[in-house]
């Protein structure tokens, strides 16, 4: 039986000093708004400049290429419908791209396919480096800070954890099933058996979810997320968050073309 | 004679479909006193642990630490001087880090960094897992979870230690690290376990449950030798209480 491989959630992104120190909380919401800058953005050389501004400062952050391009196939693979469905698109300018292959794809559908790829890319680099920097629990803790509601945080941050346990559950069921002769095989009977692993596995989830919440209790939780070494944000930290919003004005102003 | 430091009064429990967990159980346990809890599958064992400090509360009769009962009043303060050490380690290991782990509960108890930082490196020492300190829970083989289970509740620094089934599925190696560390630890133990030679091992105090009541109360040897009453509640005398006539070996 093919042994049953799930990505892992990843350790943080090696990043340089200057990104790791600084304040989660400002960090989430320096980049948070570049992300959303880079998916607000209305114009091709608007999103393009957006996404990367973003890569630059994940460089400068010490975010190498090749860990920034893994964290992001996913993002890819899901942007591949659109850079191939997209360009036929009806609305827009309708000229073909190309003169001589009048049924392919439109001027109009393949910029909005352009656009939509770059808005995402640069969405995604700049959530890079608001989420993946630094330990998990203290970006769910950051986002506590910034008003995002504690159970989301709760739910985000036990489903980090308990992701390996999921994955481990998984395999050990898929091979007693492999132990009792069964091989998948397109069709209602494994789709059945699929169906029922996952409900026993939902179950078996809930009743682990009762006994974390109580070994939580036991050691003194009382819902709210505390974080050791917490501080407050020094000058250096919002002349930081400064830098990245006057970057995120001036994308917005390059977007609307007020340099033009 | 004095105040015992857990006392267990006409505890019941009922869980919400109308299932007697517990009915109606006593006990008294003294400080730095160790009790070995038997019994068979469903005895209710686990769910007493979880009365000791005060994360279920009583269907009716009342459990009482340092003489207080335990409520809804006081329980930060029970749950920092009663520490309960989870059957399944990965329902108390959650953060990403070891050390974060192990930080958790003095975190949440107010401490001060400094305080933290004293405890989460004392705790981790003292069950030898001061190396796994920056490693992630997932990672770690089950003998070292439990150890960073156990570091998780002496962080805490309770005053009773409450372990539910602390050796089952451990190796060999893994279980005598266990018992090695437990025979040290200077605080009241309350002890669940199937394993009944490691209850000999540890508790002088054996008390057999079964049905959600205690059925024998009394010293280890005597209880966990009475091979009748083993059998009659699932239990099996362990094998070094049971005779060897022309023995190869001796106990």
């Amino acid at each position: 039986m093919k042994a049953l491989v799930l990505h892992e959630p990843h350790a943080p992104l090696a990043a340089a000093r200057w990104l790791e120190r600084w304040d989660a909380r400002l960090r989430v919401l320096g980049f948070g708004l570049l992300a959303f800058t880079a998916a607000l953005a209305h114009t091709i050389p608007g999103a393009a400049l957006a996404a990367l501004v973003s890569a630059a400062l994940l460089a400068a952050g010490g975010i190498a290429p090749s860990q920034a391009f893994a964290r992001l196939r996913w993002l890819l693979l899901f942007l591949v419908p659109i850079a191939l469905l997209v360009p036929w698109r009806a609305g827009g300018d309708p000229t073909p791209l190309f003169a001589a292959w009048s049924w392919g794809p439109r001027r109009g559908g393949s910029a909005l396919a352009l656009r939509l790829g770059l808005r995402a890319l640069g969405a995604g680099t700049a959530a890079l480096g608001a989420l993946a920097v630094g330990p998990f629990d203290r970006t769910a803790a950051a986002l506590g800070g910034l008003g995002v509601p504690r159970r989301l945080v709760h739910m985000l941050l036990l489903t980090y954890r308990y992701l390996f346990l999921f994955r481990d559950q998984l395999g050990r069921v898929r091979a007693a099933l492999g132990s009792r002769g069964f091989v998948p095989r397109a069709g209602l009977h494994t789709a059945r058996v699929y169906g029922e692993v996952i409900g026993a596995l939902l179950l078996r989830a809930v009743a682990r979810t009762e006994r974390v919440d109580q070994a939580m209790a036991c050691r003194g939780f009382d819902g709210r997320i505390r974080v050791r070494r917490a501080r407050r944000p020094d000058t250096t930290d919002l002349g930081k968050l400064a830098l990245l919003l006057a970057l995120a004005v001036l994308l917005v102003l390059f977007d609307r073309g007020v340099f033009a | 004679m004095s105040e015992p430091l857990l006392a267990v009064c006409g505890l019941e429990h009922r869980y919400a479909d109308g299932t007697t967990a517990i009915g109606g159980i006593d006990l008294a346990i003294t400080a730095g006193e160790r009790v070995g809890l038997v019994g068979p599958n469903g005895a209710g064992k686990s769910t007493l642990l979880l009365h000791l400090n005060g994360v279920l509360l009583p269907s009716a009769g009342e459990v009482r630490l340092g003489g207080r009962p335990i409520g809804a009043d006081w329980l930060p303060e029970v749950r920092r001087r009663v520490g309960v050490v989870f059957q399944d380690p990965d329902d108390m290991l959650f953060t990403t880090r070891v050390e974060d782990d192990v930080a958790f509960g003095p975190l949440h108890l107010g401490l001060s960094e400094q305080e933290i930082e004293r405890r989460t490196e004392r705790a981790l020492a003292a069950v030898g897992a001061s190396a796994l300190r920056d490693r992630a829970p997932h990672r770690l083989s089950l003998g070292q979870k439990r150890a960073v289970a156990l570091a998780c509740v002496l962080a805490m620094e309770p005053e009773v230690l409450a372990l539910d089934e602390p050796s089952s599925n451990l190796d060999p190696r893994g279980r005598r690290a266990l018992l090695a560390l437990l025979r040290d630890m200077p605080q009241t133990i309350v002890l669940a376990s199937h394993d009944l030679e490691l209850v000999l091992a540890l508790c002088p105090r054996v008390v057999v449950l079964d049905g959600g009541q205690v059925v024998a109360d009394g010293p280890a040897r005597e209880v966990l030798g009475d091979e009748a009453l083993m059998l009659a509640h699932g239990l099996e005398r362990p094998h070094s209480l049971t005779p060897h006539p022309g023995a190869t070996h001796r106990h």
